[in-house]
């Protein structure tokens, strides 16, 4: 027993505990950690997760680990980590994988059909043996589905085998899902919504269609610790340019209960025909301030539903950015079978409210994206004066609209799109006939009853 | 029983590659991947356990260098057998 414990002893002095060390990292599909000193050496861990988005066609992501010398990005040789893996705070799969090159790359196979995981080394004629390639194969029910997973990656030896180290990394890797949801509106019907989460899974989507609203939820870790390591959480949310209820120009949006700012809410109507893209972008000073604003829920309670408020000026620059288009209309909500009047301007993209001088414009507005509805030639205001086209939407049309700029000082590619919707007109009785009718009627009952039943 | 002493080092040598390189594996498998209070103890024994892993990762290459070794005796006794 003496001997155990001076053996013990002996080693406790022959290997000294070294400095503890940890950096955070989280929540993007590629990120480079922030550098810390190892020794004399400016160490960063540098992860990457391939292909981008899991989508029905998936069949396994990539993952990559690069522990480098910040100093000119080259990695270590003859590193050794000890991973593991996490989601939904359930532990995926802890393993030491060793690389000569200091390149890791793990090939992860989702195998939905067996419950364990088997990690095999890759490369080489007798993997393992002959080296370490730092390629593994890791095959079983993880990597399935997108959401945060998050990795504890403990550097054991970096630059030898022999060179122990102890450096600790918390980091996480956003794998975005995409989800379609049916809801059914009372003026627009069956709409099918899609939301990319690029942060973590989402869930409990709802339509409430008397206010106007979806929600969904998402899981979020508020504690201090978290909050320094995100950077951005986004959500991106494309609606069917037919949903002309959610086709407006300011939406409002909470999370938890608290609106967002403008600038969290950008609008994208350029990269899909079919769609509106609303993205929700959060970065570390919102995300920061709905922390303090917000109570103690585990989640992100995201809501979004059209605003009442029109957020006009619209400005959009043009597709070659040669000008800067500033768009409004009165009244605010375009109503198939009556007049709305558009005022513009043609702004200098790089002066703060400057109108350019008199120049050509084509100005059009389209059903949907093809349909021709109007169209007017001109040239614009010499002076700052916004020009009006007024424009009388036919009686007919209800749904979708482009406001189109083109040619714009005779330039075919300084033109820009702006989407828009006609509303149907609610019709609303401006004498109630029906209520009149059955006062008339219980007022003849009250006097024609009374004298019946006296005969 | 009497084996040729060639076939004897090969032998050795794939014992050395199968239990050197299974021995290996089976002492970094039982390395833990995390060390939640980060305990310097934990750290020091994932390093030793580490370096024990190494060493049977070497054994098992030598294996392979025994292995080569064995089938070059066993070739040339078979050759110097025919010659006499």
């Amino acid at each position: 027993m003496t001997r155990i414990l001076i053996l013990l002893a002996i080693a406790c002095v022959l290997f000294p505990s070294v400095i503890l060390l940890s950096a955070y990292g989280d929540g993007l599909a590629s990120e480079i950690l922030p550098p810390a000193m190892i020794g004399n050496k400016n160490v960063t861990l540098s992860i990457n997760s391939s292909p981008f988005l899991i989508d029905n066609t998936h069949v396994g992501t990539q993952i990559n680990f690069v522990l480098q010398d910040a100093s000119n990005q080259e990695p270590f040789q003859e590193v050794t980590l000890a991973v593991s893996a996490f989601k939904d705070n359930q532990a995926l799969f802890g393993h030491v994988f060793m690389s000569d090159s200091g390149n890791f790359l793990f090939n992860v196979e989702p195998d939905n059909s067996s419950s364990k995981i088997s990690i095999s080394e890759q490369g080489g004629i007798f993997p393992g043996v002959l080296g370490h390639s730092g390629s593994y194969q890791i095959k079983g029910p993880v990597f399935a589905s997108g959401g945060l997973y998050k990795f504890k990656i403990n550097v054991l030896t970096m630059g030898s085998y022999d060179n122990q180290i102890s450096k600790s990394y918390d980091a996480a890797i956003s794998i975005p899902e995409t989800k379609n949801y049916t809801i059914n509106d009372n003026d627009d019907g069956k709409q099918t919504v899609t939301i990319i989460a690029y942060y973590d899974q989402i869930g409990n989507f709802q339509y409430d269609s008397n206010k106007k609203e979806m929600s969904f939820s998402m899981p979020f870790n508020w504690n201090q610790d978290n909050l320094k390591q995100v950077t951005v959480v986004h959500q991106e949310l494309k609606i069917p340019r037919t949903f002309t209820n959610f086709i407006v120009t300011k939406y409002n949006a909470h999370v938890n209960g608290v609106e967002l700012p403008d600038n969290a809410v950008s609008i994208d109507d350029y990269s899909s025909d079919e769609y509106r893209i609303v993205h929700l972008i959060l970065y570390k000073k919102e995300v920061s301030d709905i922390a303090v604003k917000q109570g103690s829920k585990p989640e992100m309670d995201f809501t979004l539903s059209p605003s009442n408020e029109t957020a006009f000026p619209i400005t959009q620059y043009t597709r070659n950015a040669q000008y800067k288009v500033s768009l409004s209309w009165d009244p605010p909500k375009i109503i198939s079978g009556q007049t709305t009047r558009f005022s513009f301007q043609i702004l200098d993209p790089y002066l703060v409210n400057k109108t350019v001088n008199s120049i050509d414009y084509d100005f059009s507005i389209i059903a949907g994206k093809n349909g021709l509805m109007f169209h007017k030639s001109g040239a614009t205001n010499s002076n700052d004066t916004p020009n009006t086209v007024d424009v009388n939407f036919p009686a007919n049309y209800s749904g979708p609209i482009t406001i189109g700029f083109e040619n714009l000082n005779g330039n075919s590619f300084a033109d820009s799109e702006i989407s828009g919707t006609v509303s149907k007109p609610r019709i609303v009785p401006e004498f109630p006939a029906g209520s009149v009718i059955v006062t008339i009627a219980i007022f003849s009952l009250a006097i024609i009853v009374p004298r019946l039943a006296r005969r | 029983m009497k084996i040729n002493r060639g076939i004897g080092i090969l032998l050795a040598g794939v014992g050395m590659f199968l239990v050197g390189h299974y021995l290996s594996q089976f002492v970094l498998d039982l390395i833990p991947t995390v060390n939640p209070a980060n305990s310097s103890v934990i750290a020091d024994a994932n390093y030793h356990m580490l370096s024990i892993s190494n060493q049977l990762s070497i054994i098992s290459q030598f294996g392979l260098i025994v292995m080569v070794i064995g089938s070059i005796i066993f070739f040339t006794d078979r050759r110097k057998k025919i010659k006499q």
